[in-house]
């Protein structure tokens, strides 16, 4: 048997690294097969020495390379081998924190913002404790009038702030509109915002809260009509709950607008057929609006020969437990992580 | 208001459905809120009558509105004419004329009291008014008909043969019709006999002067009283009638003698009884206010245009006076809206009968404008995703809570947290202060949670506080809140880090401001885990972290052992403006690395160690580029009141390659100075 028979025949029975290694070692190594047969050249006669010591150094070359393949073989079977050893169970759970959940009232409100946002309107906020005037007087919600039975109202006790000057009644406002007298205060015409926040009445039950969150809106400029206000109320409803929702204006009252309306839209559960939820008219209130009185515009020392606009206002609850069937309000406010961790 | 549909039909001729008349109504500004048919086909609807719409709460009322948009004739019932009454020589004198400004008695004689007619009982029945007598209740259906209060006084118990109408002038006694004894305040309105009052003017009859099965001779009232006056008559006796309601949003003052003479035809038919004299007394004059307007400001405020033809025609059947001038119209309201006033409210009427249907939607047409959200609201809108991908969720909890809550958390007097502001008419009495702090409506919400089952609680609150500064409005700020709650139970991976350095973890990740953490003595908190959370160099505080006191957790009364609770609240308005900066420059000089590893005293602080080691009087060249704890160890090896830390240091230049050499004599500088000062060891 040559040399490289019985490497080959020897080659074949290697199946790990190690062997190889000793493989190589005992053709290749110092005291190697192919080494000892190099070193007989010397004494051999010049001609056989040039052919021998050729043939040796392309054995040498050969076994080099099987050994290298060999090598490369056996190198990633055992690399498999270790890793088929250590393979994990990838269907246990990801090392993260899950996401808290979203309040409803922060999503809608966000939802709300975003869109006036787009068309121009700045957000603008007000404080929770408001005088009578602003929340009152200024909205022409006179004092011994009807019109405060409209809100069942928290008063705020007269001891506190004890350096006020005045002997104005503070309340925690009852509607976000007294906004509309803080920045009409403080700037001119032409103007357009919305002032989210949080308001409060003096009544609870499953469906009213002592506080809960509004968004109001105004606009003022030149030639601003009661259609418009239909207009931008019908685009943002719309938006809101799809561009199918029949919308409708119907006249109301508010002290601070004139004309008036409440704004309907279709009933989104029943589609207009008549259910529990819109007492089976087809139809569901979702906020109030109108043209700014002449008597607020006059309160803020507006020229209304020169400028009209129109108001409106919402509750974020509301709007969201319509969008998501939610028909308890308390659900709101207890902190409920069964029923918060859904958004 | 419940009004009849059938009962409707007395005044108009119409054929439209019930069904129709409700989709009228809610589209003209009566909203419908309920509708039920009856047994004998006629169908009870509610109305919402809004305040302005005094002149509604009667059916004539309704029907007039109703006849106006179907383009019919209103039919008014016949009154009767007593013209030829004799002279009683009964009396009425008016002193308070302000309040009272016109009051109208008929003398009935002859009267015999029993029960009304049955489709009288089911009328007052289905409007919500209990049958009493054909008296009273002639006096209730009138009411009901034309919207005026009246009141049957029985004449003989009348004292004076006269009726006195003033304000009373110091607090008086007056039994009212519901057998009440009331002490009335000075100011409010009376009807008095010669002797003292028989009525709260406006609001209820007095007792003794009430009719009853024997009474024969009446005197039957029908006035005109200021509604200011007797809304606080009827806000401080607490006492609401369909007379007061009515009154309080104004009557029609033209209709006062009206109502009066149907009533009394009523009673002549129905009890038998005479009208013996027919009084009227109106010192105070209603005086007509005409209002110009123009049909191109109709068009402006509304977008439409309505021809004038048809303008003059809406209003005209709504009983408006309209006169054309030359450049405008001139509008007279009749007497019994007095809440139209100006223009505006002219446009609306146009407007609610033209139907707002017919008005188009249009898209106002405005110019750009540039109003970009707000730093604060970015920032808020920042925090929010900060927390929820923190792992927490957002709570709402009421502005309300009480000072036992301050208690519970041992908030000492004079803190600032104590200066609360005060609701007057609280809902119930543990929500009778505005919050000062948000976290004790976390804790709430907390304990709802384990008591529901929870067994890790990740929240937090972003929400506004309010604190009585003696200044005119309280002062308004506000403050983000966050718990953490874990449960004791197995889990799959653990947590790395302690409580509290998760809490102080979150506050680095959501915060762009550079916070100093100080020792903090919040009396609710565990002394050896909490730190007050300060700005300004330590100067302000603005918050604090923590773990909540064993001993306040047990308070809470929750129904684990002793939960470990991580808290976090601080106020939030420096967090809103992120200060412009510039990119420092990326250095291509490489780093050198040491490590330095010390046993030093347990109250040792490992910001200390880090001062110590960036000290720049051993470096002034600026060389140490980060330091970075990487161990803290306690226990074996390490003697008792020891812990050893290991810090590792990043040497490098922003000018040069660094020598080893230069490293390592500034490193052995740097570790002797650590040593001096702490008086530690290096660790073996």
């Amino acid at each position: 048997m040559t040399t490289l028979e019985s490497f080959l025949s020897e080659l074949e029975a290697v199946a790990t690294t190690a062997a190889l290694r000793e493989l190589r070692s005992k053709y290749l190594g110092k005291k190697g097969v192919l080494t000892e047969q190099l070193k007989t050249l010397p004494s051999l006669d010049p001609h056989h020495r040039a052919v021998f010591g050729a043939s040796i150094n392309e054995t040498k070359k050969y076994i080099e390379e099987r050994l290298k393949e060999h090598e490369k073989q056996l190198t990633s079977k055992e690399i498999k081998a270790k890793l088929s050893k250590e393979k994990i169970d990838i269907t246990l759970p990801g090392y993260y924190k899950k996401p808290g959940g979203r309040h409803p009232v922060t999503i809608i409100l966000a939802e709300i913002t975003d869109i006036f946002v787009s068309m121009g309107f700045s957000i603008e906020e007000g404080p929770e404790v408001e005088s009578d005037y602003y929340n009152f007087e200024a909205l022409n919600i006179p004092q011994n009038h009807p019109a405060r039975d409209m809100q069942d109202t928290f008063y705020i006790d007269s001891n506190v702030g004890s350096n006020r000057s005045g002997d104005d009644a503070f309340v925690l406002r009852t509607h976000t509109s007294p906004v509309q007298i803080r920045v009409m205060k403080n700037s001119s015409p032409p103007l357009r915002f919305i002032a989210p926040g949080k308001v409060y009445r003096c009544d609870s039950d499953i469906s009213h809260s002592p506080m809960f969150h509004q968004i109001e809106g105004l606009v003022v400029d030149k030639d601003i009509s009661f259609a418009n206000l239909k207009g931008l109320l019908e685009g943002f409803l719309r938006k809101v709950f799809g561009p199918d929702v029949p919308v409708r204006l119907r006249p109301s009252f508010f002290p601070f607008t004139e004309p008036s309306a409440e704004v309907d839209m279709g009933c989104y559960f029943c589609k207009g057929s008549g259910c529990r939820v819109c007492k089976g008219t087809g139809w569901i209130e979702i906020m109030g609006a109108g043209m700014v009185d002449p008597r607020v515009f006059n309160n803020v020392g507006y020229d209304t020969n020169q400028y009209s606009g129109f108001a409106f206002g919402m509750g974020i609850e509301r709007i969201a437990s319509l969008k998501y069937g939610i028909d308890d309000i308390r659900l709101y406010y207890e902190g409920d992580l069964r029923f918060l961790r859904q958004f | 208001m419940l009004i009849s549909y059938n009962w409707l039909k007395d005044y108009i001729d119409f054929d439209n459905s019930a069904g129709e008349i409700a989709e009228i109504l809610t589209m003209s500004g009566l909203e419908v809120e309920s509708f039920n048919r009856q047994d004998n086909g006629d169908v009870i609807m509610e109305l919402n009558v809004t305040p302005n719409r005094a002149d509604c709460l009667s059916v004539i009322g309704v029907a007039r509105d109703v006849a106006a948009i179907l383009k019919k004739t209103l039919k008014l019932p016949e009154t009767g004419d007593f013209g030829n009454a004799t002279d009683t020589g009964f009396k009425v004198e008016i002193i308070d004329a302000a309040l009272c400004h016109r009051y109208c008695g008929i003398v009935i004689s002859g009267v015999k009291v029993t029960p009304s007619p049955e489709w009288m009982r089911d009328r007052l029945e289905h409007s919500g008014i209990r049958p009493i007598n054909n008296i009273v209740d002639i006096t209730n259906y009138v009411l009901l008909e034309f919207g005026q209060p009246l009141h049957a006084f029985d004449l003989s118990r009348l004292k004076g043969n006269k009726i006195i109408v003033k304000a009373a002038d110091r607090p008086q006694m007056i039994a009212t019709l519901d057998g009440i004894e009331r002490t009335v305040a000075a100011g409010t309105l009376l009807i008095c006999d010669a002797d003292g009052p028989v009525a709260l003017a406006g609001v209820m009859g007095g007792k003794d002067s009430a009719v009853t099965e024997t009474t024969t001779d009446i005197l039957l009232e029908s006035a005109w009283f200021s509604p200011a006056s007797i809304r606080v008559t009827s806000k401080l006796t607490g006492l609401r009638s369909e007379s007061s309601f009515r009154f309080e949003r104004t009557t029609d003052i033209d209709g006062v003698k009206n109502a009066a003479l149907r009533a009394a035809s009523l009673m002549a038919a129905h009890s038998g009884g005479l009208i013996s004299e027919v009084i009227d007394n109106y010192p105070n004059r209603y005086a007509a206010r005409p209002i110009a307007m123009s049909c191109e400001n109709v068009q402006k405020l509304l977008g439409v245009k309505i021809p004038e033809g048809q303008i003059v025609d809406i209003l005209s059947r709504l009983g408006f006076t309209v006169e054309r001038l030359p450049q405008n119209l001139l509008i007279t309201p009749p007497s019994f809206r007095r809440d139209i006033e100006l223009e505006a409210d002219l446009i609306e009427e146009i407007a609610r009968i033209y139907g707002y249907n017919n008005i188009p939607a249009v898209m106002p047409q405005l110019s750009l404008a540039i109003n970009n959200v707000s730093d604060k609201h970015k920032k808020l809108a920042e925090l929010r995703h900060s927390l929820r991908y923190a792992g927490f969720t957002e709570t709402i909890n009421y502005s309300f809570t009480s000072k036992d809550d301050l208690t519970l958390l041992n908030i000492p007097e004079g803190d600032q947290r104590r200066a609360a502001v005060t609701v007057k008419n609280p809902l119930q009495k543990d929500y009778n202060i505005l919050r000062t702090f948000l976290l004790p409506s976390l804790l709430k919400n907390l304990k709802h949670n384990i008591a529901v089952g929870a067994k890790e609680v990740n929240i937090y609150e972003i929400g506004t506080v309010f604190f009585d500064t003696g200044d005119e409005f309280p002062k308004e700020r506000l403050k983000l809140a966050v718990l953490s709650y874990s449960g004791k139970g197995k889990r799959l991976y653990n947590e790395p880090a302690s409580q509290f350095y998760s809490m102080k973890g979150l506050l680095e990740t959501i915060s762009s401001v550079n916070y100093e953490l100080r020792q903090s003595n919040e009396a609710f908190l565990d002394d050896g885990q909490s730190a007050d959370i300060c700005i300004g160099g330590g100067n302000e505080k603005v918050g604090f972290l923590g773990q909540v006191s064993a001993e306040i957790a047990a308070r809470l009364d929750m129904i684990v052992d002793r939960p470990e609770i991580a808290v976090l609240e601080m106020f939030i308005e420096h967090e809103e403006t992120k200060p412009m900066f510039k990119t420092s420059i990326i250095t291509k000089y490489p780093p050198i690395e040491r490590d330095i590893a010390i046993v030093v005293d347990d109250s040792c602080q490992s910001c200390d160690i880090i001062n110590l080691i960036k000290d720049k009087r051993l470096d002034p060249g600026r060389l140490v580029e980060f330091v970075e704890i990487f161990d803290l160890y306690k226990g074996k090896n390490i003697p008792d009141g020891k812990k050893s830390l290991a810090y590792h240091i990043v040497y490098r230049s922003k000018e040069r390659t660094l020598l080893e050499s230069e490293v390592d004599a500034l490193h052995a500088e740097i570790v002797n100075h650590v040593i001096g000062k702490t008086g530690g060891a290096l660790r073996a």
